[in-house]
């Protein structure tokens, strides 16, 4: 089931919002909270089972398995069991991982062909999971005793398969105690509008173009190419960003605050600053279970004082900064994808990040982001990390690497015969105004025009038409059941 | 109390960010010195952790967002040894 299609909006949605919020709930002594819980539950595994039948058990399941393994690091103080515990909680959520994700993969390199069908949103759930674990395995205090609220955590149909991933502290007071005011609902419901006009009115358009450039890599046009990458670029923009407004605006409509996934990232002038603005939520996840561990990590610390002793204080620090982020970029790699393009377009950040890093031109770059005015320096900053931004989204969108270099080398006119075809005309009228629309909504340009309101009933009345033009577009859009798939799913 | 943990603080981050003149107080954040970012963060908590004779655990790091946050944590932590 996805957010913006018939069954989601008309039926699942209206029918969920309309048990949770009955007003029999009142009469309840707990302000109907355990009601409530439950009926989002139920919802939640409705809405997964509906897609997957099958793995919804195998979620459940795991569901079980981590609870009881939290149970035993609530209770247990001894840090040689603590680590056990850990140790298997490991084992079974990233095995789980591996046997869907990644097996097939593997067993390919050996020439073994295995194939195995991806269960909906697994890398999302599994490190909302491993957030879990690892929190309680962290601070014991944290210890969630009640399966169903473990359950909601974990399953919640609004962030269940695309995030934002939701670290388990952010949200385990909210699991109980929560409101939902009247306000919340008004921000929830705008922001999912805002959400699906991204999707339906933007991401699946750019998605038409992208498609026919990458239909035939090697036979567009050098300007087709360009366009194409442009297109997906947008396209998994308004597709990945829509979905993590829907996610927000759905949860706040129940009462809880999801952390943000987005901050305009393509207005980033280094990579630095643009993994901080894009999936934001991934970003969090790596540094704190991730990067910070491994760098705390015995081994790495004397790792870290070996190489300053013999490489000197300042130059000392490449070694633990070049290995610490060649971990976490093969991690982001593979957690995107079983398959060598993603693995390479880690590996491409990797690289950027490293130069970045050791060079100091990050921090210039994130220091000229924050001043205010124009410079030449700034276009400079900003061609740069759209230019790499662009090559690295073939890697992303290609179904493999020779594709991927096809389209690379097509875009620099390696093997296209023409720079602009017939073709490129006619995909450049499909979106001569949704393009140039795309390109300025992806700047804070709205957030700046909204700011130039300063009478709220202009504000609100501009916002109010807004909201309901979007969701008209939407819904004749979704009813002519136009082209909508959600990329993120896939991963 | 705070005023000694600030000073032995304000030590650490003179040493780890290579900088005399640097002074810090409470608000100091990864925004206010260029050099504390996550690159840098756990050099600066294993320093912090060898000046006060003190491990801190995964969550703590993490919540360490600015000096106030790191001086509430080792106040807590010293009174615990007491």
């Amino acid at each position: 089931m996805v957010f913006s299609g018939n069954i989601f909006l008309f039926i699942f949605l209206p029918l969920t919002i309309l048990v949770y919020f009955n007003p029999f709930t009142k009469k309840c002594k707990d302000g109907g909270r355990k009601f409530k819980n439950i009926v989002l539950l139920i919802a939640s595994l409705v809405f997964y089972a509906w897609g997957e039948p099958k793995f919804v058990f195998i979620m459940m399941a795991s569901i079980v398995l981590n609870w009881l393994l939290g149970l035993g690091l609530g209770k247990h103080e001894k840090i040689s069991v603590r680590r056990w515990l850990l140790a298997a909680g490991l084992v079974l959520n990233l095995g789980l991982l591996f046997v869907f994700k990644y097996l097939g993969f593997t067993a390919g390199i050996f020439g073994v062909r295995v194939s195995i069908a991806l269960p909906l949103g697994i890398s999302f759930y599994t490190f909302q999971i491993l957030s879990y674990v690892l929190d309680v395995y962290f601070n014991k205090d944290r210890v969630q005793k009640n399966l169903l609220l473990l359950g909601l955590y974990i399953s919640m149909f609004p962030q269940l398969v695309a995030g934002p991933i939701v670290r388990y502290k952010e949200v385990s007071e909210e699991l109980l105690n929560r409101r939902e005011t009247s306000e919340d609902i008004t921000l929830g419901v705008r922001r999912f509008v805002y959400g699906l006009g991204k999707k339906v009115l933007f991401a699946n358009f750019f998605a038409v173009i992208t498609d026919y450039a990458f239909f035939s890599p090697g036979a567009d046009s050098v300007a087709t190419a360009w366009l194409g990458i442009i297109c997906y670029s947008l396209q998994i923009y308004y597709d990945f960003s829509g979905y993590s407004d829907m996610a927000i605006g759905l949860g706040r409509m129940f009462g809880f605050h999801f952390p943000e996934n987005f901050d305009y990232p393509y207005v980033s002038m280094s990579f630095t600053e643009y993994w901080r603005r894009w999936h934001m939520t991934l970003g969090r996840w790596m540094k704190d279970y991730l990067f910070y561990p491994l760098q705390k990590s015995k081994g790495f610390l004397k790792m870290g004082k070996w190489s300053k002793k013999t490489f000197g204080k300042k130059k000392g620090k490449y070694l633990p900064t070049i290995l610490s982020l060649l971990a976490l970029w093969l991690t982001m790699g593979f957690w995107h994808g079983a398959n060598w393009n993603f693995v390479v377009w880690g590996l491409v950040f990797f690289v950027l990040m490293t130069f970045e890093n050791l060079s100091g031109f990050g921090k210039k770059a994130l220091k000229a982001a924050t001043e205010r005015g124009f410079s030449w320096m700034k276009v400079v900053y900003h061609v740069y990390v759209i230019f790499f931004l662009l090559l690295a989204w073939v890697l992303f969108r290609a179904e493999s690497l020779n594709v991927a270099w096809d389209y690379i080398g097509n875009m620099f006119g390696k093997t296209s015969q023409t720079f602009v075809d017939a073709d490129f005309w006619n995909y450049l009228s499909n979106v001569k105004f949704l393009l140039p629309a795309g390109i300025l909504l992806s700047t804070p340009l709205a957030r700046w025009v909204s700011n130039k309101v300063t009478k709220p009933w202009v504000k609100d009345l501009a916002r109010g038409i807004l909201i309901l033009a979007i969701f008209v577009l939407c819904v004749w859009a979704v009813i002519a059941e136009r082209y909508n798939p959600f990329i993120y799913f896939n991963f | 109390m705070d005023e000694q943990i600030n000073n032995r603080l304000n030590g650490v981050f003179q040493e780890v960010f290579d900088d005399e003149d640097l002074f810090i107080d409470d608000d100091t954040n990864a925004d206010s010195i260029d050099d504390w970012d996550s690159m840098e963060h756990i050099n600066l908590v294993v320093a912090v952790e060898e000046e006060f004779g003190m491990k801190f655990s995964m969550d703590e790091i993490a919540e360490m967002q600015n000096v106030g946050d790191m001086v509430e944590i080792i106040k807590e932590r010293s009174t615990n040894l007491d």
